[in-house]
């Protein structure tokens, strides 16, 4: 029961991951982040077994993914495109739904289409866009699953949803809930993950513990003080500007403090990058 | 709420609710025995993780600055008196310090480079 949430291991398909590699722990809130087109739906299409890998294995809670439909009673997913049912009404979605996990929270259900203002004799197509993600989002959590996957579970919110939303997904994770969601919201990260999990073009260019990832890497200016200097490959990529030059270190401090010792650089400031510089340095080196 | 946090600065936020403890201890807003927030409770009305919170609380034993009983919850430790007298007195040297730099004629910002630039070297000395 000790193996992480999530472990992917070259994960291949002619669309999206090529060769993505990356693991998830359990208990973590690990947001998944990546450009458009970078792989992040597919990922975890096949990830629910919604869509085939053609290379590469994916393990969720242990399990090979797409191998079995038990997997459903212990992890939850909300697409980007809400898949309710045309006919229903929002009541009837959510008894329909109820009636298939034993499991299910009725108090927490109670909760939430009083907080949610759910209005529940309303047709679902007729939902207004971020009321459609507070239902799908309501079906989801009152399961009780282990594992709740989402795609983009703010896009589109007002500023009070995505709130609603978060704080949702704080409490499930006080509840020992792993919660893994794609997103192109840094903040939104920053506010509530712990773990991240960076893709471009199909392939891992940074995952771990945010904070390890934040407290390694820092923005760093340097003064070159002589002249006949050679910029260690450690630097290169970094802007020159006459005698300074800048640029991002993924290493903490000393590490390159030590490499540049008696180099004729001198480090002049090192500061703790923001999620959002080290995500642009990622898709610009890696 | 004790806590305030600002998870856009590059500083990981387990750091800030620490520093914010520290703080609240040395100028006498937090007292030994207070009771902190719960994990939980901290985390949802932040809106943050409370692994996050978790990771803050154990530190924060494991630096002697509160207790952790089980089942009551989170406390402020003991302080030793020598702390808080030490920071209070750091405070007049500080005072001092700050009047006299002013005297010399230098504004907030070259006396904040100073004293930043004066403590980076000390802590890379204290390294070697």
């Amino acid at each position: 029961m000790n193996g992480p949430a999530l472990d992917v291991r070259g994960l291949s398909k002619s669309y999206g991951p090529r060769g993505l590699t990356f693991t998830v722990p359990r208990g973590v809130i690990s947001g998944l982040l990546g450009p458009n087109g970078s792989g992040k739906t597919t990922t975890l299409r096949i990830l629910m077994g919604l869509a085939h890998a053609q290379g590469g294995s994916a393990e969720v809670l242990g399990v090979p993914a797409g191998s079995s439909h038990e997997i459903f009673r212990r992890v939850a997913f909300v697409p980007e495109v809400k898949d309710l049912y045309p006919f229903a009404r929002a009541g009837e979605m959510i008894r329909l739904t109820r009636g298939f996990f034993p499991n299910w929270d009725h108090e927490l259900e109670k909760r939430l289409v009083d907080a949610f203002a759910i209005p529940l004799r309303m047709r679902c197509p007729k939902l207004s866009k971020g009321t459609k993600a507070k239902l799908a989002l309501l079906l989801a959590v009152c399961r009780r699953v282990e594992l709740l996957v989402l795609d983009e579970p703010t896009e589109g919110l007002d500023p009070l949803a995505i709130e609603e939303t978060l704080r949702l997904l704080v409490e499930q994770a006080g509840h020992g809930v792993t919660v893994f969601f794609a997103t192109h919201q840094l903040p939104e990260v920053e506010q509530i993950a712990d773990h991240v999990v960076m893709i471009k073009d199909g392939t891992c260019v940074a995952a771990g513990d945010l904070d390890d990832l934040k407290s390694r890497y820092r923005r760093v200016r340097c003064v070159i003080e002589t002249s006949d200097v050679e910029v260690p490959a450690a630097m290169a990529g970094w802007r020159r500007d006459g005698r300074f030059l800048s640029g991002f270190s993924a290493d903490d401090g000393d590490t390159l403090g030590r490499q540049l010792a008696g180099s004729g650089i001198a480090v002049l400031e090192s500061e703790p990058a923001t999620l959002k510089e080290i995500f642009f340095d990622r898709m610009e080196q890696a | 709420m004790l806590f305030r946090v600002n998870p856009q600065s590059g500083v990981p936020i387990y750091l800030q609710l620490i520093d914010q403890v520290r703080h609240a201890v040395e100028i006498g807003a937090l007292r030994p025995g207070d009771q902190l927030p719960g994990i939980r409770k901290v985390a949802e009305e932040l809106v943050m993780n409370p692994n996050t919170v978790a990771k803050a609380y154990r530190e924060m034993e494991h630096a002697g600055l509160i207790a952790l009983r089980h089942g009551a919850g989170a406390f402020v430790a003991d302080t030793p008196a020598r702390g808080q007298q030490a920071v209070r007195k750091g405070r007049a040297v500080v005072h001092r310090a700050v009047a006299a730099l002013r005297d010399l004629g230098l504004d907030e910002g070259a006396i904040r480079r100073l004293v930043e630039s004066e403590l980076a070297e000390t802590e890379q000395e204290a390294r070697r």
